[in-house]
């Protein structure tokens, strides 16, 4: 018996469309769209009152290595932060927005944006053709060459990571998160989807977590 | 007890066999209907199903057998935020649930009327099950699988189509699969419909 919990790359997600034994499956970019919260530490004490406070960093990281991707990921990145500040604002915390005091603040918050592109080949064709009275085999008169198409699933991410601001070890190289949001989907679509589409996803990061709430 | 039971029945399977008497071979397309805490799973009706069925004469009014079957139940449910056992990770968005069992079971079943008529009939499958579910959101996938003990009782009707003893079967069986790896035992009603070949 076993209880696994599995990621599954994209190219096995349509893969396991066409097997029997799972006849239904994503129909629509959107239902590939997912939204996880990852608290690191259940212990975390989340309604602590003392802890008003946020500092938003102003920039949006890319992660994506430029060596497999192309690291000019199409979304408003002040959108984003905008949508951010909005939910932990509605949420009930205070902002510090201003750099030089973000030491003081009791939460940190990053915004990191991420786009994977996943390519593998379609194999089609390559059966030879008629080979004679013989039968079927190859040569004879018409060779099919094997025919090869490669596709790419291109998959994004955005990334909104809470930091204990208290915690924070000057010149540490980890930082003490205790609360991670993730949206994770196909990255395709008009640029407008695809801001919809992150913009949504921060929205649902918060909505799942009423813990947050001040 | 249901280690007894098992050996029970392949006790009376195994000389039913040696007798050479009146066997039969059964096919059957299945639907079935989610039952019980499964419901709360996967509450749709699943179109997917077939069994085979063999069964040896051991008197005139009784058979044992084996049966094996596929069941494919599924369905999409949209928007779904899901915590994860670990109550650490919560999971939003469209999840795709899918459970596929495979019952192997042995069987003995009881029969009124005579041979060549109509013969509604009523019995009892018991062995094993393999379920395989799985839960699919966005690219992540939560996969359980098991071996179960699995319980059938079932009745049916046996209507034959010609002179061979050949019959049209609609049988109905209740499944029961006790598992602890999820927090549902698999319960399901089968409506079955097929062909029973007679031969000695």
């Amino acid at each position: 018996m076993s209880n696994k919990l599995i990621r599954v790359s994209p190219i096995m997600a349509l893969l396991l469309l066409i097997v029997g034994c799972y006849p239904i499956g994503p129909e629509f970019v959107e239902d590939y769209d997912a939204t996880y919260t990852i608290v690191n530490d259940l212990s975390f004490d989340f309604a602590d009152p003392t802890r008003q406070t946020y500092h938003l960093a102003d920039t949006v990281i890319v992660l994506t290595d430029p060596g497999t991707s192309p690291t000019d990921i199409q979304i408003n990145q002040s959108a984003i932060l905008e949508r951010v500040r909005t939910n932990m604002n509605q949420l009930g915390y205070t902002e510090i927005p201003e750099e030089n005091l973000a030491n003081t603040a009791d939460y940190l918050i990053l915004v990191s944006v991420n786009r994977t592109d996943n390519y593998f080949n379609i194999w089609w064709g390559g059966w030879g053709g008629w080979g004679g009275w013989g039968g079927w085999g190859w040569g004879g008169c018409c060779f099919f060459p094997p025919m090869v198409s490669t596709q790419n699933i291109r998959v994004g991410m955005i990334l909104v990571d809470i930091v204990d601001a208290r915690e924070i070890t000057p010149g540490s190289d980890t930082l003490p998160e205790v609360w991670l949001g993730l949206g994770e989907g196909l990255f395709r679509g008009s640029q407008q989807n695809i801001n919809n589409r992150a913009l949504s996803a921060i929205d649902q990061m918060f909505r799942q977590s009423p813990y947050l709430t001040r | 007890m249901k280690k007894y039971i098992v050996i029970a029945l392949l006790i009376v399977l195994t000389s039913a066999v040696k007798a050479q008497h009146f066997s039969s071979f059964r096919m059957h397309y299945d639907v079935a209907v989610p039952l019980g805490d499964f419901s709360d799973y996967i509450d749709r009706a699943s179109w997917r199903g077939v069994s085979i069925d063999s069964r040896w004469e051991v008197n005139p009014k009784v058979t044992a057998g084996f049966n094996l079957g596929w069941q494919v139940f599924s369905q999409r449910f949209d928007n779904v935020t899901e915590v994860l056992s670990s109550g650490r990770t919560t999971v939003n968005g469209t999840q795709f649930r899918f459970v596929n069992t495979y019952p192997m079971q042995v069987n003995a079943h009881y029969y009124l009327g005579e041979e060549y008529s109509i013969r509604p009939w009523a019995g009892l499958s018991v062995g094993t099950a393999f379920t395989d579910q799985r839960t699919q959101v966005g690219f992540i996938e939560i996969k359980d699988t098991s071996w179960s003990f699995a319980l059938t009782p079932q009745v049916g009707i046996d209507i034959p189509v010609d002179s061979n003893n050949t019959c049209f079967t609609f049988n109905v069986r209740y499944n029961y699969f006790s598992q602890n790896t999820v927090s549902h035992n698999y319960s399901f009603l089968i409506f079955g419909v097929g062909f029973k070949f007679g031969y000695y």
